[in-house]
Protein backbone atom coordinates (compact mmCIF):
# COMPACT_ATOMS: atom_id res chain seq x y z
CA UNK A 1 0.00 0.00 0.00
CA UNK A 2 1.31 3.35 -0.48
CA UNK A 3 2.60 5.42 2.12
CA UNK A 4 1.58 9.17 2.52
CA UNK A 5 4.99 10.68 1.00
CA UNK A 6 3.89 8.54 -2.14
CA UNK A 7 0.08 9.59 -2.09
CA UNK A 8 1.61 13.30 -2.04
CA UNK A 9 4.48 12.80 -4.76
CA UNK A 10 1.05 11.34 -7.18
CA UNK A 11 -1.04 14.45 -5.93
CA UNK A 12 1.87 16.49 -7.11
CA UNK A 13 2.47 15.11 -9.84
CA UNK A 14 -1.54 15.40 -10.99
CA UNK A 15 -1.50 18.75 -9.90
CA UNK A 16 1.87 19.96 -11.83
CA UNK A 17 -0.73 18.17 -15.11
CA UNK A 18 -3.66 19.64 -14.65
CA UNK A 19 -2.17 23.31 -13.23
CA UNK A 20 0.85 23.74 -15.92
CA UNK A 21 1.09 27.20 -14.48
CA UNK A 22 2.05 25.61 -10.97
CA UNK A 23 6.14 25.57 -10.19
CA UNK A 24 7.10 22.49 -8.22
CA UNK A 25 8.31 23.87 -5.54
CA UNK A 26 5.08 25.70 -4.65
CA UNK A 27 3.02 22.44 -3.95
CA UNK A 28 3.97 21.89 -0.45
CA UNK A 29 2.10 19.85 1.70
CA UNK A 30 0.12 22.59 3.56
CA UNK A 31 -0.80 24.63 1.09
CA UNK A 32 -4.44 24.42 -0.66
CA UNK A 33 -4.89 23.72 -4.52
CA UNK A 34 -6.97 26.67 -4.16
CA UNK A 35 -4.61 28.69 -3.45
CA UNK A 36 -2.50 27.18 -6.00
CA UNK A 37 -5.30 28.39 -8.55
CA UNK A 38 -7.67 25.37 -8.83
CA UNK A 39 -11.13 25.83 -9.45
CA UNK A 40 -13.29 23.50 -8.12
CA UNK A 41 -13.14 21.40 -11.53
CA UNK A 42 -9.91 21.32 -11.46
CA UNK A 43 -9.88 20.24 -7.94
CA UNK A 44 -12.03 17.50 -8.47
CA UNK A 45 -9.84 16.00 -11.84
CA UNK A 46 -6.38 16.26 -9.19
CA UNK A 47 -8.30 13.88 -7.10
CA UNK A 48 -9.52 11.64 -9.69
CA UNK A 49 -6.44 11.16 -11.22
CA UNK A 50 -4.71 10.32 -7.90
CA UNK A 51 -7.44 7.94 -6.85
CA UNK A 52 -7.11 5.56 -10.44
CA UNK A 53 -3.39 6.24 -9.72
CA UNK A 54 -3.65 4.28 -6.42
CA UNK A 55 -6.56 2.21 -7.90
CA UNK A 56 -9.07 3.70 -5.16
CA UNK A 57 -12.62 3.84 -5.74
CA UNK A 58 -14.39 6.38 -3.13
CA UNK A 59 -17.65 8.66 -3.57
CA UNK A 60 -16.15 11.90 -4.28
CA UNK A 61 -18.72 13.14 -1.49
CA UNK A 62 -15.32 12.07 1.28
CA UNK A 63 -13.60 14.63 -0.17
CA UNK A 64 -15.52 17.86 0.48
CA UNK A 65 -13.86 18.29 3.81
CA UNK A 66 -9.64 18.62 2.86
CA UNK A 67 -8.29 22.33 3.39
CA UNK A 68 -5.04 21.55 2.22
CA UNK A 69 -3.07 19.07 0.47
CA UNK A 70 -2.47 17.31 3.56
CA UNK A 71 -5.98 16.81 4.03
CA UNK A 72 -6.47 15.11 0.97
CA UNK A 73 -3.34 12.55 1.51
CA UNK A 74 -5.14 11.80 4.77
CA UNK A 75 -8.32 11.24 3.11
CA UNK A 76 -6.81 9.23 0.25
CA UNK A 77 -4.74 7.13 2.88
CA UNK A 78 -7.46 6.32 5.56
CA UNK A 79 -9.74 5.41 2.70
CA UNK A 80 -6.91 2.91 1.10
CA UNK A 81 -6.42 1.72 4.93
CA UNK A 82 -10.17 1.13 5.60
CA UNK A 83 -11.93 1.14 2.24
CA UNK A 84 -15.63 2.33 2.84
CA UNK B 1 -37.40 59.31 -37.97
CA UNK B 2 -33.98 59.20 -40.99
CA UNK B 3 -33.30 54.85 -40.68
CA UNK B 4 -29.22 54.50 -40.54
CA UNK B 5 -28.09 53.48 -43.59
CA UNK B 6 -27.17 49.54 -43.47
CA UNK B 7 -23.38 49.12 -43.52
CA UNK B 8 -21.74 47.25 -45.79
CA UNK B 9 -19.58 44.18 -44.49
CA UNK B 10 -16.20 44.24 -45.06
CA UNK B 11 -13.54 41.12 -44.54
CA UNK B 12 -11.15 42.89 -42.33
CA UNK B 13 -8.42 39.79 -41.25
CA UNK B 14 -8.11 36.20 -41.96
CA UNK B 15 -6.15 33.52 -40.15
CA UNK B 16 -5.98 29.77 -40.70
CA UNK B 17 -3.89 26.34 -39.34
CA UNK B 18 -4.10 24.22 -41.73
CA UNK B 19 -2.25 20.65 -42.29
CA UNK B 20 0.47 22.48 -43.61
CA UNK B 21 0.77 25.01 -40.74
CA UNK B 22 -0.14 28.40 -39.91
CA UNK B 23 -0.42 31.89 -42.15
CA UNK B 24 -2.56 33.15 -44.56
CA UNK B 25 0.38 33.96 -46.46
CA UNK B 26 1.83 30.09 -47.10
CA UNK B 27 -2.13 29.31 -47.78
CA UNK B 28 -2.50 31.85 -50.61
CA UNK B 29 1.12 30.37 -51.93
CA UNK B 30 -0.68 26.99 -51.70
CA UNK B 31 -3.31 27.69 -53.81
CA UNK B 32 -1.00 29.76 -56.15
CA UNK B 33 1.33 27.23 -56.86
CA UNK B 34 -1.45 24.11 -56.29
CA UNK B 35 0.53 22.60 -53.54
CA UNK B 36 -2.03 19.84 -52.20
CA UNK B 37 -2.80 18.88 -48.66
CA UNK B 38 -3.71 15.36 -48.94
CA UNK B 39 -1.11 13.35 -47.42
CA UNK B 40 -0.77 9.34 -46.89
CA UNK B 41 -1.95 8.43 -43.34
CA UNK B 42 0.55 7.54 -40.65
CA UNK B 43 -0.18 4.11 -39.44
CA UNK B 44 -0.79 5.66 -36.23
CA UNK B 45 -4.06 7.74 -38.16
CA UNK B 46 -5.28 4.94 -40.15
CA UNK B 47 -8.55 3.51 -38.44
CA UNK B 48 -8.81 0.27 -37.45
CA UNK B 49 -11.36 -1.19 -40.58
CA UNK B 50 -11.95 1.45 -43.43
CA UNK B 51 -9.36 1.21 -46.01
CA UNK B 52 -8.91 4.97 -46.49
CA UNK B 53 -5.13 5.76 -46.94
CA UNK B 54 -5.16 9.07 -47.67
CA UNK B 55 -6.11 12.33 -45.74
CA UNK B 56 -5.54 16.08 -44.82
CA UNK B 57 -4.86 15.77 -41.69
CA UNK B 58 -3.85 18.22 -38.75
CA UNK B 59 -0.02 17.04 -37.66
CA UNK B 60 0.75 17.03 -34.17
CA UNK B 61 2.44 20.32 -32.78
CA UNK B 62 3.40 21.96 -29.80
CA UNK B 63 0.97 24.61 -29.21
CA UNK B 64 2.73 27.08 -26.95
CA UNK B 65 5.80 26.90 -29.40
CA UNK B 66 3.08 27.59 -32.75
CA UNK B 67 2.04 30.56 -30.01
CA UNK B 68 5.78 32.02 -30.12
CA UNK B 69 5.38 32.26 -33.96
CA UNK B 70 3.07 34.49 -34.28
CA UNK B 71 3.48 38.26 -34.03
CA UNK B 72 0.93 39.05 -30.94
CA UNK B 73 1.46 40.92 -27.52
CA UNK B 74 3.15 39.06 -24.90
CA UNK B 75 0.11 39.15 -22.76
CA UNK B 76 -2.45 37.16 -25.39
CA UNK B 77 0.36 34.84 -26.26
CA UNK B 78 0.62 33.97 -22.03
CA UNK B 79 -3.32 33.70 -21.87
CA UNK B 80 -3.78 31.40 -24.85
CA UNK B 81 -1.37 28.83 -23.61
CA UNK B 82 -2.93 29.24 -20.29
CA UNK B 83 -6.49 28.59 -21.77
CA UNK B 84 -5.96 26.05 -24.07
CA UNK B 85 -2.91 24.28 -22.72
CA UNK B 86 -3.63 20.43 -23.68
CA UNK B 87 -6.96 21.48 -25.07
CA UNK B 88 -8.16 18.66 -27.92
CA UNK B 89 -6.82 20.34 -31.71
CA UNK B 90 -9.73 21.79 -32.63
CA UNK B 91 -9.72 24.10 -29.66
CA UNK B 92 -5.82 25.09 -30.09
CA UNK B 93 -6.13 25.91 -34.37
CA UNK B 94 -9.08 27.98 -34.07
CA UNK B 95 -7.39 30.05 -31.39
CA UNK B 96 -4.31 30.08 -33.55
CA UNK B 97 -6.51 31.14 -36.42
CA UNK B 98 -8.28 33.78 -34.40
CA UNK B 99 -5.42 35.10 -32.89
CA UNK B 100 -3.81 35.17 -36.97
CA UNK B 101 -6.89 36.90 -37.63
CA UNK B 102 -7.44 39.40 -34.95
CA UNK B 103 -3.81 40.71 -35.86
CA UNK B 104 -4.62 40.85 -39.35
CA UNK B 105 -7.52 42.84 -38.76
CA UNK B 106 -5.36 45.35 -36.49
CA UNK B 107 -7.85 44.67 -33.52
CA UNK B 108 -4.44 44.44 -31.08
CA UNK B 109 -3.58 48.42 -32.27
CA UNK B 110 -7.36 49.82 -32.63
CA UNK B 111 -10.74 47.49 -31.19
CA UNK B 112 -14.10 48.42 -31.36
CA UNK B 113 -16.04 48.40 -28.38
CA UNK B 114 -15.60 45.14 -26.90
CA UNK B 115 -19.78 45.30 -26.18
CA UNK B 116 -20.15 45.03 -30.55
CA UNK B 117 -17.80 42.35 -31.27
CA UNK B 118 -19.40 39.16 -31.02
CA UNK B 119 -17.90 35.03 -31.98
CA UNK B 120 -19.60 33.06 -33.72
CA UNK B 121 -18.04 29.46 -33.81
CA UNK B 122 -19.20 27.34 -36.97
CA UNK B 123 -19.51 23.11 -37.17
CA UNK B 124 -20.82 20.50 -34.46
CA UNK B 125 -19.54 17.84 -32.70
CA UNK B 126 -16.37 19.61 -32.38
CA UNK B 127 -14.86 17.56 -29.68
CA UNK B 128 -15.82 14.04 -30.64
CA UNK B 129 -12.03 12.44 -31.02
CA UNK B 130 -11.83 13.82 -27.43
CA UNK B 131 -14.76 12.08 -26.65
CA UNK B 132 -13.70 9.03 -27.90
CA UNK B 133 -10.77 8.81 -26.43
CA UNK B 134 -12.49 8.08 -22.84
CA UNK B 135 -14.84 5.60 -24.62
CA UNK B 136 -12.49 2.52 -23.15
CA UNK B 137 -11.70 3.95 -19.94
CA UNK B 138 -15.78 4.57 -18.87
CA UNK B 139 -16.03 1.28 -19.98
CA UNK B 140 -13.66 0.03 -17.59
CA UNK B 141 -14.16 2.24 -14.54
CA UNK B 142 -16.18 5.24 -15.33
CA UNK B 143 -15.45 6.65 -11.97
CA UNK B 144 -12.68 8.37 -12.95
CA UNK B 145 -13.63 10.38 -16.15
CA UNK B 146 -12.43 13.88 -15.95
CA UNK B 147 -15.10 16.23 -14.24
CA UNK B 148 -13.58 19.04 -17.14
CA UNK B 149 -15.63 16.44 -19.33
CA UNK B 150 -18.44 17.96 -18.61
CA UNK B 151 -17.21 21.25 -20.28
CA UNK B 152 -15.45 19.66 -23.06
CA UNK B 153 -18.16 17.87 -24.74
CA UNK B 154 -19.70 20.59 -25.57
CA UNK B 155 -18.87 22.98 -28.26
CA UNK B 156 -19.89 25.72 -27.22
CA UNK B 157 -16.70 25.38 -24.96
CA UNK B 158 -14.86 27.38 -27.83
CA UNK B 159 -17.05 30.52 -27.60
CA UNK B 160 -16.20 30.68 -23.96
CA UNK B 161 -12.55 30.22 -24.13
CA UNK B 162 -12.47 32.59 -27.28
CA UNK B 163 -14.72 35.31 -25.70
CA UNK B 164 -12.12 35.15 -22.70
CA UNK B 165 -9.30 34.85 -24.85
CA UNK B 166 -10.42 38.63 -26.60
CA UNK B 167 -12.21 39.66 -23.92
CA UNK B 168 -15.38 40.25 -26.26
CA UNK B 169 -18.57 40.73 -24.91
CA UNK B 170 -21.17 40.64 -27.87
CA UNK B 171 -23.70 38.64 -29.36
CA UNK B 172 -22.70 34.97 -29.89
CA UNK B 173 -22.96 31.63 -30.56
CA UNK B 174 -22.30 27.97 -31.71
CA UNK B 175 -23.64 27.54 -35.53
CA UNK B 176 -24.43 24.06 -37.20
CA UNK B 177 -25.51 23.04 -40.34
CA UNK B 178 -23.81 20.18 -41.23
CA UNK B 179 -20.57 20.77 -44.45
CA UNK B 180 -22.43 24.71 -44.72
CA UNK B 181 -21.73 25.57 -41.01
CA UNK B 182 -19.12 28.09 -41.62
CA UNK B 183 -20.83 29.68 -44.75
CA UNK B 184 -23.72 30.09 -43.63
CA UNK B 185 -22.43 31.57 -39.86
CA UNK B 186 -20.60 34.23 -42.34
CA UNK B 187 -23.69 35.05 -43.46
CA UNK B 188 -25.46 35.10 -39.91
CA UNK B 189 -22.42 37.51 -38.73
CA UNK B 190 -22.91 39.61 -41.83
CA UNK B 191 -26.45 39.97 -40.53
CA UNK B 192 -25.76 40.60 -37.27
CA UNK B 193 -23.36 43.63 -38.50
CA UNK B 194 -26.34 44.85 -41.09
CA UNK B 195 -28.62 44.68 -37.81
CA UNK B 196 -26.13 47.12 -35.80
CA UNK B 197 -26.07 44.11 -32.85
CA UNK B 198 -22.57 44.27 -33.84
CA UNK B 199 -19.34 45.92 -35.43
CA UNK B 200 -17.55 43.03 -35.99
CA UNK B 201 -17.88 39.60 -35.95
CA UNK B 202 -14.88 36.95 -35.29
CA UNK B 203 -15.98 34.14 -37.37
CA UNK B 204 -14.37 31.14 -37.08
CA UNK B 205 -14.69 27.72 -38.85
CA UNK B 206 -13.39 24.79 -36.69
CA UNK B 207 -11.25 22.20 -37.61
CA UNK B 208 -12.79 18.91 -37.92
CA UNK B 209 -11.88 15.98 -36.06
CA UNK B 210 -13.70 13.01 -36.74
CA UNK B 211 -13.36 9.78 -34.54
CA UNK B 212 -12.72 6.17 -36.10
CA UNK B 213 -16.36 5.73 -35.61
CA UNK B 214 -17.54 8.86 -37.85
CA UNK B 215 -14.76 7.92 -40.52
CA UNK B 216 -15.95 4.47 -40.35
CA UNK B 217 -19.33 5.52 -41.17
CA UNK B 218 -18.42 7.58 -43.58
CA UNK B 219 -16.67 4.68 -45.28
CA UNK B 220 -19.47 2.44 -45.09
CA UNK B 221 -21.84 5.44 -46.15
CA UNK B 222 -19.51 5.75 -49.63
CA UNK B 223 -18.95 8.91 -49.17
CA UNK B 224 -14.92 8.71 -49.17
CA UNK B 225 -12.55 8.40 -52.13
CA UNK B 226 -11.16 4.96 -51.49
CA UNK B 227 -9.47 2.38 -54.41
CA UNK B 228 -6.17 2.35 -56.82
CA UNK B 229 -6.28 6.57 -57.34
CA UNK B 230 -7.92 7.13 -53.65
CA UNK B 231 -4.92 5.71 -52.49
CA UNK B 232 -2.41 8.23 -53.92
CA UNK B 233 -2.24 11.11 -52.20
CA UNK B 234 -2.13 13.20 -55.10
CA UNK B 235 -4.35 11.94 -57.37
CA UNK B 236 -7.11 11.48 -55.04
CA UNK B 237 -9.22 14.55 -54.45
CA UNK B 238 -10.48 15.38 -58.05
CA UNK B 239 -13.76 17.71 -57.95
CA UNK B 240 -15.54 17.47 -61.09
CA UNK B 241 -13.03 14.82 -62.29
CA UNK B 242 -14.93 11.45 -64.56
CA UNK B 243 -12.40 9.66 -61.87
CA UNK B 244 -14.00 11.15 -58.95
CA UNK B 245 -15.31 8.97 -56.08
CA UNK B 246 -15.56 10.25 -53.27
CA UNK B 247 -14.22 13.17 -51.12
CA UNK B 248 -11.16 13.46 -49.09
CA UNK B 249 -11.40 14.12 -45.01
CA UNK B 250 -9.50 17.27 -43.96
CA UNK B 251 -8.83 19.40 -41.53
CA UNK B 252 -8.50 23.33 -40.97
CA UNK B 253 -9.54 25.39 -38.39
CA UNK B 254 -10.21 28.99 -40.59
CA UNK B 255 -11.21 33.10 -39.14
CA UNK B 256 -12.79 35.83 -41.29
CA UNK B 257 -13.42 38.46 -39.10
CA UNK B 258 -16.14 40.50 -40.26
CA UNK B 259 -16.75 43.99 -39.81
CA UNK B 260 -18.72 46.86 -41.03
CA UNK B 261 -17.64 49.49 -42.91
CA UNK B 262 -18.12 52.41 -40.54
CA UNK B 263 -16.33 50.87 -37.73
CA UNK B 264 -13.28 50.02 -40.89
CA UNK B 265 -13.79 53.54 -41.73
CA UNK B 266 -13.29 54.86 -37.91
CA UNK B 267 -10.33 53.15 -37.48
CA UNK B 268 -8.57 53.39 -40.90
CA UNK B 269 -8.45 50.29 -41.97
CA UNK B 270 -8.03 49.16 -44.72
CA UNK B 271 -10.51 46.29 -46.18
CA UNK B 272 -10.29 44.67 -50.65
CA UNK B 273 -12.81 42.59 -50.28
CA UNK B 274 -16.74 42.96 -49.03
CA UNK B 275 -19.90 39.94 -48.68
CA UNK B 276 -22.50 41.30 -51.68
CA UNK B 277 -24.93 39.22 -51.29
CA UNK B 278 -25.77 35.80 -49.34
CA UNK B 279 -28.56 33.20 -49.38
CA UNK B 280 -29.28 30.12 -47.63
CA UNK B 281 -32.37 27.80 -48.11
CA UNK B 282 -33.60 24.30 -47.25
CA UNK B 283 -34.38 22.02 -49.48
CA UNK B 284 -36.63 19.97 -47.49
CA UNK B 285 -34.46 16.95 -47.11
CA UNK B 286 -34.06 14.62 -44.61
CA UNK B 287 -31.20 12.71 -46.13
CA UNK B 288 -27.58 13.88 -48.19
CA UNK B 289 -29.32 14.23 -51.35
CA UNK B 290 -28.26 17.21 -53.45
CA UNK B 291 -31.15 19.22 -55.66
CA UNK B 292 -30.24 21.14 -58.96
CA UNK B 293 -33.55 22.97 -58.28
CA UNK B 294 -32.68 24.02 -54.94
CA UNK B 295 -28.97 25.25 -56.00
CA UNK B 296 -30.02 27.02 -59.05
CA UNK B 297 -32.29 28.99 -56.36
CA UNK B 298 -29.69 29.83 -53.76
CA UNK B 299 -27.56 30.63 -56.19
CA UNK B 300 -30.15 33.22 -57.54
CA UNK B 301 -31.26 34.27 -54.68
CA UNK B 302 -27.33 34.90 -53.22
CA UNK B 303 -26.96 37.11 -56.91
CA UNK B 304 -29.97 39.06 -56.37
CA UNK B 305 -29.32 39.98 -53.04
CA UNK B 306 -25.91 41.66 -54.20
CA UNK B 307 -27.69 43.19 -56.74
CA UNK B 308 -25.21 41.16 -59.06
CA UNK B 309 -25.93 40.34 -63.05
CA UNK B 310 -24.85 37.09 -64.24
CA UNK B 311 -22.91 38.86 -67.06
CA UNK B 312 -20.98 40.72 -63.93
CA UNK B 313 -19.74 37.95 -62.41
CA UNK B 314 -16.32 36.78 -62.47
CA UNK B 315 -15.33 33.67 -60.65
CA UNK B 316 -17.37 31.00 -58.82
CA UNK B 317 -16.11 28.53 -55.88
CA UNK B 318 -18.13 25.60 -56.42
CA UNK B 319 -18.81 22.92 -53.47
CA UNK B 320 -17.08 21.00 -55.55
CA UNK B 321 -16.25 17.93 -52.96
CA UNK B 322 -15.45 15.17 -55.54
CA UNK B 323 -18.31 12.66 -54.62
CA UNK B 324 -20.47 11.30 -57.45
CA UNK B 325 -23.98 12.89 -56.86
CA UNK B 326 -23.17 16.02 -55.79
CA UNK B 327 -20.38 16.66 -58.39
CA UNK B 328 -23.09 16.28 -61.30
CA UNK B 329 -26.03 18.07 -59.34
CA UNK B 330 -23.75 21.19 -58.88
CA UNK B 331 -22.15 21.09 -62.30
CA UNK B 332 -26.33 21.19 -63.51
CA UNK B 333 -27.39 23.57 -61.27
CA UNK B 334 -24.23 26.01 -62.23
CA UNK B 335 -25.10 25.34 -65.92
CA UNK B 336 -28.75 26.19 -65.54
CA UNK B 337 -27.81 29.47 -63.93
CA UNK B 338 -24.71 30.92 -66.45
CA UNK B 339 -26.97 29.64 -69.47
CA UNK B 340 -25.27 31.46 -72.48
CA UNK B 341 -22.79 32.61 -70.19
CA UNK B 342 -20.66 29.09 -68.83
CA UNK B 343 -17.71 29.99 -70.65
CA UNK B 344 -17.07 33.51 -69.04
CA UNK B 345 -16.96 32.51 -65.61
CA UNK B 346 -14.06 31.18 -64.27
CA UNK B 347 -15.32 27.85 -61.92
CA UNK B 348 -13.01 26.83 -59.31
CA UNK B 349 -12.83 23.66 -56.77
CA UNK B 350 -10.56 24.30 -54.04
CA UNK B 351 -11.17 21.33 -52.47
CA UNK B 352 -8.54 20.00 -55.08
CA UNK B 353 -6.21 21.02 -53.48
CA UNK B 354 -7.25 21.07 -49.54
CA UNK B 355 -10.11 18.18 -49.71
CA UNK B 356 -13.29 18.23 -47.68
CA UNK B 357 -12.64 20.26 -44.19
CA UNK B 358 -15.93 19.71 -43.98
CA UNK B 359 -17.43 22.30 -40.47
CA UNK B 360 -14.95 24.77 -41.88
CA UNK B 361 -14.88 24.19 -45.82
CA UNK B 362 -16.61 27.45 -46.43
CA UNK B 363 -14.70 29.42 -44.19
CA UNK B 364 -11.41 28.07 -46.02
CA UNK B 365 -12.65 28.30 -49.27
CA UNK B 366 -14.15 31.38 -48.86
CA UNK B 367 -10.99 32.40 -47.54
CA UNK B 368 -9.12 31.02 -50.66
CA UNK B 369 -11.20 33.33 -52.79
CA UNK B 370 -10.61 36.42 -51.20
CA UNK B 371 -6.76 35.31 -51.38
CA UNK B 372 -7.47 35.31 -55.02
CA UNK B 373 -9.10 38.24 -55.49
CA UNK B 374 -6.60 40.11 -53.60
CA UNK B 375 -3.72 38.39 -55.28
CA UNK B 376 -5.26 38.49 -58.56
CA UNK B 377 -5.33 34.69 -59.77
CA UNK B 378 -7.23 31.76 -59.93
CA UNK B 379 -6.29 28.70 -58.44
CA UNK B 380 -5.50 25.60 -60.48
CA UNK B 381 -8.32 22.60 -60.08
CA UNK B 382 -6.10 19.84 -59.67
CA UNK B 383 -6.57 16.34 -60.92
CA UNK B 384 -9.06 17.84 -63.58
CA UNK B 385 -7.91 15.81 -66.35
CA UNK B 386 -11.37 14.54 -68.20
CA UNK B 387 -14.09 16.59 -66.75
CA UNK B 388 -17.65 15.52 -66.40
CA UNK B 389 -18.99 17.99 -68.79
CA UNK B 390 -16.81 20.33 -70.90
CA UNK B 391 -18.76 23.67 -71.51
CA UNK B 392 -17.32 25.83 -68.47
CA UNK B 393 -14.05 28.03 -68.12
CA UNK B 394 -12.65 25.23 -65.61
CA UNK B 395 -9.67 26.86 -63.71
CA UNK B 396 -6.33 24.93 -65.17
CA UNK B 397 -5.73 21.77 -63.87
CA UNK B 398 -1.89 22.50 -63.21
CA UNK B 399 -1.48 25.64 -62.65
CA UNK B 400 -2.60 29.33 -61.54
CA UNK B 401 -3.90 31.40 -63.99
CA UNK B 402 -3.68 35.63 -63.73
CA UNK B 403 -6.81 36.75 -63.56
CA UNK B 404 -8.74 40.07 -62.07
CA UNK B 405 -12.07 38.91 -60.28
CA UNK B 406 -14.71 42.17 -59.09
CA UNK B 407 -17.66 39.57 -57.91
CA UNK B 408 -17.37 35.93 -57.09
CA UNK B 409 -19.73 33.60 -55.84
CA UNK B 410 -19.01 31.25 -53.14
CA UNK B 411 -21.20 28.08 -52.94
CA UNK B 412 -21.24 25.65 -49.65
CA UNK B 413 -23.70 23.10 -49.24
CA UNK B 414 -24.32 20.50 -46.38
CA UNK B 415 -26.33 17.15 -45.64
CA UNK B 416 -30.17 17.79 -44.39
CA UNK B 417 -30.98 19.87 -47.60
CA UNK B 418 -28.72 22.48 -46.39
CA UNK B 419 -27.91 25.10 -49.63
CA UNK B 420 -25.75 28.29 -49.13
CA UNK B 421 -24.54 31.07 -51.40
CA UNK B 422 -22.39 34.22 -50.55
CA UNK B 423 -21.33 36.69 -53.39
CA UNK B 424 -17.45 38.74 -52.61
CA UNK B 425 -16.87 41.78 -53.89
CA UNK B 426 -13.57 43.13 -54.67
CA UNK B 427 -13.11 46.90 -53.46
CA UNK B 428 -9.96 47.25 -55.45
CA UNK B 429 -11.44 47.15 -59.00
Amino acid sequence: MADKQEIFDIIKKNTLFILPDVQEHDIQIEVSLKDLGANSLDRTDIALQSMEDLNLKMPLAKLGGAKNIKDLVDILYNELSNPS
Amino acid sequence: MLMAKTPHVYISGCGIYSPLGLGVSHFSKQLLEGISWIQSLSDEDMTKTAPVTVAGLVQPFQFAEVLTRIAIPEQYQRLAAKLAYREPYPIQTSILACLEAWQAAGFFEHQPNREKIGVLVAGHNLTSTYQHQFFDSFQKNPEYIPAKYALRFMDSCILGILSTLFNISGESFTLGAAMASSNIALIQGARLIEQGVLDACVVVGVQAELSPLERQAFYNAGALMVGEIGNDPKKASRPFDKKRAGFIYSQASGCIILESSNSCNTRKHAAHVMIQGKAMRLGASPTSEASVTEEVAVMKQALSDAHCHIADLHYINAHATSTNQGDEVELNAIEELLGPHSMEVWLNATKSITGHCLWSAGIIETMATILQMQEGFVHPILNLTDPIKTNFRFANARESTPSLIKYALKNSFGFFGIYSSLVLRNLLV
